[in-house]
């Protein structure tokens, strides 16, 4: 256990010396968040009858708000989490160490994303005041926590598959490219998957990206059902042992076929 | 203990395709040459030896370590380290084991020395109460004390190996694997590097595994030698054994008012003495050793004044120059 506990610190310990991205995370997030705030009324002002109707613009940008604290909470890290070392060699460190890497790099990750709760923790707390003013019932808190814990370990089991990917090729500019625009569409980041028309919101919920923001922000929405909820983090759960087992499986082939790159 | 059996490793690269025809085939249809960095290695190194690994670039010395510490699986043979299986058994191994890799660094770039030592105590499950007294002795060991509260973006080249290396010692490893260990140490940094080498493997019987091009530092430290070239084993044993083997003599040289060819004359006769020829000024007299520079000086003074004289015993480098040259290689 205390490889992964100072895992975790190390993370914490990151968090802080890069605590200006953090600043600079802020200054971003809010100004998208007031440019979402009178794009969004725009449309639902302007949106024919029928179409959004049945939303309420409330609810909708709570929903965005929720939505992007979520994102901040799961999100991967752009450059991946070991891909740039697979390219220059300087894996090697990481495959020495007396670990196993997915878990101790999840609790590094856990730890670097805690440190950066805590330095936004002023916008947090707006954020949730608003959230918990807007919201129909506390108790939803609760499921919504639980959500986004699972959210942030699926998120990172996927990033981590992608990372692995750089043993297998060398195209990691293109897959990381690709990979934002799909994340970014797909896990809510920006809208609610259930805004999407009927196919693409289909494979939508066939696909595992919901599981890292769309499925946490919605807890917090005030008319979301209790099934809804088990519902959404069953899906949740499903997608964690799945991408959890992949990650081991392919770190397992990855062991086996590694010729270290750079003398 | 290290055993490698028949160890060998092909590494398959892709053939580039020519010209742009040949870059969208080998998209289609990829062609792949195979290199053999290793050729079917055996060696066995018992406990508490310092191997001295050494061969030109590309030999296959960094394959092999890579090998022993269980990241590069072999493309045949069997590898057994501490009795145990570097691949099956991968933790309980990475446990004892030290690597060292002179260009990359361990370090956590961004943090402080301090706390990349602290969480490699932690990886390597040392307890609370021994890490500080472990760090701190290491510390004052590599001279990094000062260093500690430095991120390791800020370190300069030799600092930075510095401290790379007291994390490699920090667990007290039962193998240590040094891949190029003195990459940009200066010459007192090395001094530490070599007693705390020898500490180690003496104190707590830690297997030595040494690459590097430095040839002082493994002639320094090794028990052995392990000569490699193009992925085999040239040459295993110690290095005084090599240098009688590959017979590079010691050379006495001369500065004296005469001709080569005078002095081959009185020098006819005198036993050991093998090769007498003019470099630079000089009168060169290579010779077996021994009681033989006495005697030539012996010989040489009544017929001529020596005005200046030195001995060149040849260096690790022209032994080994000499037994590449006998292997064909270049
Ligand atoms: N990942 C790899 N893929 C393909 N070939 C490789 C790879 N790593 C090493 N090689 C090849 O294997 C051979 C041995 O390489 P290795 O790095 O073991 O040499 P070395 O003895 O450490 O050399 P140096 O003294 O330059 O460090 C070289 O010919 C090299 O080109
Ligand atoms: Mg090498």
């Amino acid at each position: 256990m205390i490889p992964y506990t100072a895992n975790f610190r190390v993370g914490f310990q990151l968090a802080l010396a890069y605590r200006r991205a953090a600043a600079v995370w802020v200054v971003g997030e809010l100004s998208l968040l007031v440019v979402f705030y009178f794009l969004w009324r725009a449309v639902f002002l302007y949106a024919p009858a029928g179409s959004f109707s049945d939303r309420d613009f409330a609810a909708f940008y709570l929903y965005l708000l929720t939505a992007r604290l979520t994102a901040r909470f799961t999100g991967g890290p752009a450059w991946g989490f070991f891909a740039q070392r697979v390219r220059e060699g300087t894996v090697v460190y990481d495959l020495v160490q007396p670990v196993e890497l997915e878990y101790a790099l999840l609790a590094r990750w856990l730890g670097q994303k805690v440190g950066q709760l805590l330095m936004a923790l002023p916008v947090y707390a707006a954020a949730m005041f608003v959230s918990v003013a807007w919201s129909a019932g506390e108790w939803r808190w609760g499921w919504f926590l639980l959500s986004l814990v699972v959210g942030f370990a699926c998120a990172y089991f996927f990033e981590f598959l992608m990372s692995l990917s750089a043993f297998y090729t060398s195209a990691q500019q293109g897959i990381n490219e690709a990979k934002a625009l799909v994340v970014a569409l797909l896990s809510g980041a920006f809208f609610p998957l259930d805004l999407l028309p009927d196919p693409y919101a289909l494979l939508a919920g066939l696909l595992p990206f919901q599981a890292f923001i769309y499925l946490p922000a919605r807890m917090l929405h005030p008319s979301i059902s209790e099934s809804e909820i088990f519902h959404g983090l069953a899906v949740q759960l499903f997608w964690l042992l799945a991408l959890a087992a992949s990650s081991r499986f392919l770190l397992g082939r990855v062991r086996q076929r590694f010729n270290a790159q750079g003398g | 203990m290290i055993v490698l059996e028949g160890v060998s490793k092909r590494y398959r690269v892709l053939e580039p395709g020519r010209g742009l025809g040949g870059f969208v085939r080998s998209l289609v249809k990829p062609r792949y040459r195979e290199i053999t960095a290793l050729d079917n290695i055996s060696l066995t190194v018992p406990q508490g030896q310092v191997v001295g690994y050494i061969g030109p670039n590309g030999a296959g010395k960094s394959t092999t370590i890579k090998i022993i510490a269980g990241i590069v699986h072999p493309s045949a043979g069997r590898v057994i380290v501490s009795g145990r299986d570097p691949f099956r058994q991968r933790i309980a191994h990475l446990l004892e084991l030290g690597v060292v890799m002179g260009h990359r660094t361990r370090l956590f770039w961004d943090l402080p020395v301090l706390e990349s030592l602290r969480y490699h105590a932690k990886v390597y499950r040392l307890r609370q109460s021994e890490l500080d007294q472990r760090i701190g002795a290491l510390a004052r060991q590599f001279n990094i004390e000062g260093l500690l509260a430095q991120p390791v973006r800020q370190l300069s080249l030799g600092q930075r190996v510095r401290c790379d290396l007291a994390l490699a010692f920090l667990h007290h490893p039962r193998v240590l694997l040094l891949d190029e260990p003195t990459i940009g140490l200066d010459f007192d940094s090395k001094a530490l590097l070599r007693s705390a080498i020898r500490q180690v493997a003496s104190d707590l019987q830690t297997t030595v595994i040494l690459t590097s091009h430095d040839l002082d530092d493994v002639e320094a430290l090794s028990d052995r030698i392990v000569l490699l070239d193009e992925g085999r084993v040239l040459y295993d044993g110690t290095l005084r054994q090599l240098r009688a083997q590959y017979g590079v003599l010691p050379e006495l040289w001369l500065r004296l008012e005469a001709r080569a060819d005078q002095v081959r004359a009185w020098l006819e006769g005198l036993c050991g003495v093998r090769e007498i020829y003019t470099h630079d000024g000089w009168v060169c007299v290579a010779h077996e050793g021994g009681e033989t520079p006495a005697a030539v000086l012996a010989r040489l003074l009544p017929q001529a004044p020596v005005r200046e004289m030195t001995t060149h015993e040849p260096s690790i480098e022209e032994v080994l120059r000499r037994v590449y040259q006998r292997a064909g290689y270049r």
